[in-house]
C-alpha cells in the first residue's frame, strides 16, 4: 500500500479532529458533576428562600459550604484517577475552587455595582448572565446549548416582563434546571 | 514493520479514528462501546466490523461487564496498537514531508473510505 500526500494529510486530519473530541469528552466528565452538584445547589437555595422568605444569606451559605466540599472531593477523586490513568495533567481541584470563588465575587460585585431595586432583578440578572455563558459557550461546542441559553433567556424574561409572581424562584430554578440539563448532557456526552 | 512503511489496518479511516480516539485517552482507555460510537458518529454494525478488526490485529482489547443488568463492553489501545498507530503517524508525517515513497493521488492505493 502506498499513501498519496493528500490522504496522507487527510487521514492526519482525521486524527486530530478525532483526538479533539476525545479530550472534549475527557473535560464533559470531568466537569458534569460539577454542574449536577451545582444546579442542584441553585435550585433547592432559591425554592427555601422562597419558602422561608428571605434568609438568602444564610440559605446560600448552608448550601455553598457542602457544595464546595463535595465539588473539591471529586476535583481530588477526578485528579487521582487521572494519575493512576498515567495522566500527568495537575490536579483540578484548586481550579474548581477558584472559579466557583471568583463567580461568587464577580456576581457579588456587579449586585453592589448594579445595585438592582429587587432580589427578583438581581435573580434575572444573574441567571441572564449564565444563559448568555451558555449560548457563547454553544456557539464553539454545538447547538444544542445555544438552545438552552436561548430558551433560558426567554423564560427569564418573559416572567419578567410579564411580572410573574416569584420570579426569583422562577429565575434560579430554571438556572438551576439548566445547569443540571447540561450535568447530565455531558455525562453522557 | 519498519517506521516507514503503512499499516493497512491502521489506516482505514474508521479504524483511524478509533484509534486516534482511543489514543487520545490516558492509557489508551477504556472508553465504552456507546461513547466510541457516538464519538465517531458510527453505526453498531459499522463500529463493530471495525472493531473486531482491530481486536484481530491485537490493536485493541475489549471486556464486557455489567452496569446493573445492562452489559457494558469496554475498549483499550493496546501496546502493540499503540505503537502501530504511531508508528503510522509518523509514516503520514513522513510522506507529508516526502521522506517516504508515495504516488500522485490518481494513483493511490491508500485504504482510505
Amino acid at each position: 500500500m502506498v499513501v498519496s500526500k493528500q490522504d496522507a494529510a487527510s487521514a492526519l486530519s482525521e486524527i486530530h479532529s478525532a483526538g479533539d473530541r476525545a479530550a472534549r469528552l475527557l473535560h464533559y466528565r470531568d466537569f458534569a458533576p460539577h454542574a449536577l452538584i451545582w444546579g442542584t445547589i441553585w435550585i433547592v437555595a432559591n425554592v427555601a428562600i422562597d419558602l422561608l422568605g428571605g434568609h438568602g444569606t444564610a440559605v446560600w451559605l448552608s448550601l455553598i459550604v457542602p457544595g464546595s466540599v463535595a465539588s473539591s472531593w471529586i476535583g481530588a477523586r477526578t485528579g487521582r484517577k487521572h494519575r493512576e490513568a498515567g495522566d500527568t495533567r495537575p490536579s483540578q481541584t484548586w481550579r474548581w475552587l477558584a472559579m466557583f470563588l471568583a463567580l461568587l465575587v464577580y456576581f457579588n460585585l456587579a449586585i453592589v455595582v448594579l445595585a438592582p431595586a429587587t432580589p427578583a432583578q438581581a435573580g434575572a440578572y444573574i441567571a441572564l448572565s449564565f444563559a448568555a455563558a451558555y449560548v457563547f459557550a454553544g456557539i464553539w461546542l454545538g447547538w444544542k446549548i445555544v438552545a438552552m441559553g436561548l430558551a433560558m433567556a426567554a423564560l427569564i424574561l418573559g416572567g419578567y416582563f410579564s411580572g410573574a409572581p416569584h420570579l426569583q424562584v422562577l429565575s434560579g430554578s430554571v438556572a438551576g434546571v439548566a445547569m443540571v440539563i447540561c450535568g447530565l448532557w455531558m455525562r453522557r456526552a | 514493520m519498519s517506521a516507514l512503511a503503512p499499516d493497512e489496518v491502521v489506516h482505514q479511516s474508521m479504524r483511524l479514528r478509533i484509534l486516534a480516539t482511543l489514543h487520545a485517552l490516558p492509557h489508551g482507555g477504556p472508553l465504552e462501546f456507546v461513547e466510541l460510537k457516538a464519538l465517531l458518529s458510527a453505526t453498531d454494525g459499522n463500529l463493530g466490523t471495525h472493531l473486531s478488526t482491530l481486536e484481530k490485529a491485537g490493536y485493541v482489547a475489549s471486556g464486557k461487564d455489567f452496569v446493573g443488568r445492562k452489559p457494558r463492553t469496554q475498549l483499550t489501545l493496546t501496546p502493540a496498537g499503540r505503537r502501530a498507530f504511531e508508528e503510522h503517524v509518523a509514516y503520514l508525517r513522513s510522506v507529508i514531508a516526502g521522506a517516504a515513497p508515495g504516488q500522485p493521488p490518481a494513483q493511490s492505493q491508500g485504504a482510505r473510505s
